[in-house]
């Protein structure tokens, strides 16, 4: 029996609210967010306790809103950390690493962590129904665990998806709706669904919940670098979500005594096509003005109204970080020079997150001097068609070994 | 009757207009704004609109003609 999860309670007015599904302040339309009896937490772990647990991300259950033991995504987690040296050499960065969640269990995303901790809280607040709309990372992985732990599962899609998303949900035979129109009707309608029908819905009524899986990214990053913070985070962001709460892992792991205080920098990434938080971070204001038709191959960020925007501005501002943008060629890049350098294919997120970085270290907001950690979150085989056109072609050649040995002249 | 709640985001030119006196005026429908962030540029109101659910509807398309950009509280319905 878990006594660290405290309660629910509101970001902007700080009203308590009962740990049920509920995601807004009756009041302030504020988020609400869980919070911990840190002071217990404290007394509780230790960096050697959190070495010893389970080689996943349950490692660092006492920081996750659940009362009884987690139940669902027992595996996820604890992704590798690459010192990317060969990238660091062409980014001209003295220390790089990759967090590398393409490689996440079970379904290849960052997303898995999020809907881990969802569904185990679903469990225990007797939920039979899970549900998300999503832009595909989070409909697989929601499909998975559905189907791993004897939810029923329905989820809505834009009818434009990715390929490889749309089987990568179908295949755990979940119910898959696509809907057409525009970005803002679709979530109109899902807003609609998630009032009527008594789901969990993910990223809705179970938000807070859901939202403090991502931390566990972070916290990984911290063991990883031999339990220090690094000077900087590089963090792709579509509500903001994973960028708020990577910092909130930062915060917390300082709180109990896991790492020692010191600065470090949170940039956030976005893709041109789609970039409203960028967009007012640079403007210098707050208030994010709403994208109607989000046009990039970053489909997976591709969020024209980030709910945690604003707080995801006030977290790169307040640790001196930067927000950038880059088209949708950049991307493409970025996934190209991340697989021709350190052997990871990233998603169109992933390219994001690099080209980004590359950008960011150019322009000076990263110093050459510093020690720099980039978030890719999601696999390259989802979104491999970005790349047709964009790779050598390969060789055909009758089965002669002198035709072969004209290849290799060739490039000799 | 059914309560609904949105955010509204509207551009400069538009935080100039009385827009939620007008909406009153041609809607049948309880207001209560919850929050509200507006600078020269942008506004953003939390809105909880009571009534009718036609009407509902009827005012959040009238809102939307007139350049406002209206979505439910439940935002981020969608996500990676
Ligand atoms: C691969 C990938 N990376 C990053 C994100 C961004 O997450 P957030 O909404 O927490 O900013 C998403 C999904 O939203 C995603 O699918
Ligand atoms: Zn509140």
């Amino acid at each position: 029996m878990k006594e660290f999860f405290d309660r629910l309670k509101c970001k902007e007015c700080g009203r308590s609210y009962p740990k049920e599904a509920v995601h807004v302040c009756e009041f302030d339309f504020g988020p609400l967010e869980a919070t911990y009896h840190y002071h217990k937490i404290k007394k509780y772990v230790s960096r050697q306790m959190i070495e010893s647990g389970p080689d996943s991300m349950w490692r660092y259950e006492p920081f996750l809103p659940l009362e009884e033991e987690p139940t669902v995504g027992l595996h996820t987690g604890m992704t590798p950390l690459l010192a990317a040296k060969r990238l660091a050499k062409i980014l001209g960065i003295k220390e790089l690493y990759i967090k590398n969640d393409t490689v996440n269990f079970p379904t290849l995303s960052f997303k898995d962590r999020v809907v881990s901790v969802a569904l185990s809280r679903a469990k225990e607040l007797h939920y039979e129904v899970v549900s998300c709309a999503s832009t595909g990372n989070l409909a697989n992985s929601l499909a998975a665990h559905a189907a791993a732990n004897g939810f029923k599962s329905y989820v809505l899609i834009p009818a434009d998806l990715e390929p490889a998303k749309v089987i990568g949900s179908l295949v755990y035979n979940t119910r898959v709706i696509g809907i057409k129109g525009s970005y803002d009707k679709v979530n109109r309608l899902c807003s609609e669904i998630a009032g009527k029908y008594r789901w969990a819905f993910v990223n809705v009524n179970f938000r807070p919940y859901y939202a403090e899986g991502s931390k566990t990214m972070g916290f990984e990053i911290l063991e990883q670098m031999g339990w220090k913070i690094p000077d900087h985070t590089v963090i792709c962001m579509a509500s903001g979500s994973l960028l708020t709460k990577i910092d909130k892992a930062y915060q917390e792991a300082i709180l109990c005594g896991l790492v020692e205080e010191k600065p470090y920098a949170i940039h956030g990434a976005q893709a041109s096509g789609c970039n409203p938080i960028t967009a007012a971070f640079k403007k210098g204001t707050d208030l994010i003005r709403p994208i109607a038709n989000p046009n990039t191959i970053a489909k997976s960020l591709a969020i024209g109204t980030p709910a945690d925007g604003y707080y995801a501005i006030q977290t790169i501002r307040r640790t001196g970080g930067y927000a950038e943008d880059v088209t949708d060629q950049e991307i493409i890049e970025g996934i190209k020079i991340l697989a021709e350098t350190e052997g990871v294919f990233a998603e169109t997120a992933g390219g994001v997150t690099v080209g980004c970085a590359k950008k960011l270290i150019q322009k000076g907001y990263i110093p050459q001097e510093s020690q720099v950690v980039l978030c890719i979150t999601g696999n390259g085989l989802k979104t491999a068609e970005v790349l047709k056109d964009h790779l050598n072609p390969i060789d055909v050649i009758e089965p002669h070994i002198q035709d072969f040995d004209k290849i290799v002249d060739f490039e000799k | 009757m059914i309560k609904q709640r949105y955010w509204l985001s509207l551009d400069g030119n538009l935080c100039k207009r009385p827009l939620i006196w007008e909406l009153s005026r041609n809607f049948d429908l309880i207001f209560n704004i919850r929050n509200a962030s507006i600078t020269g540029e942008i506004g953003i109101i939390g809105i909880e609109l009571e009534g009718n659910p036609e009407v509902i509807k009827e005012a959040v398309s009238w809102l939307e003609s007139q350049g406002v950009h209206v979505e439910p509280v439940e935002i981020s319905t969608i996500e990676g």
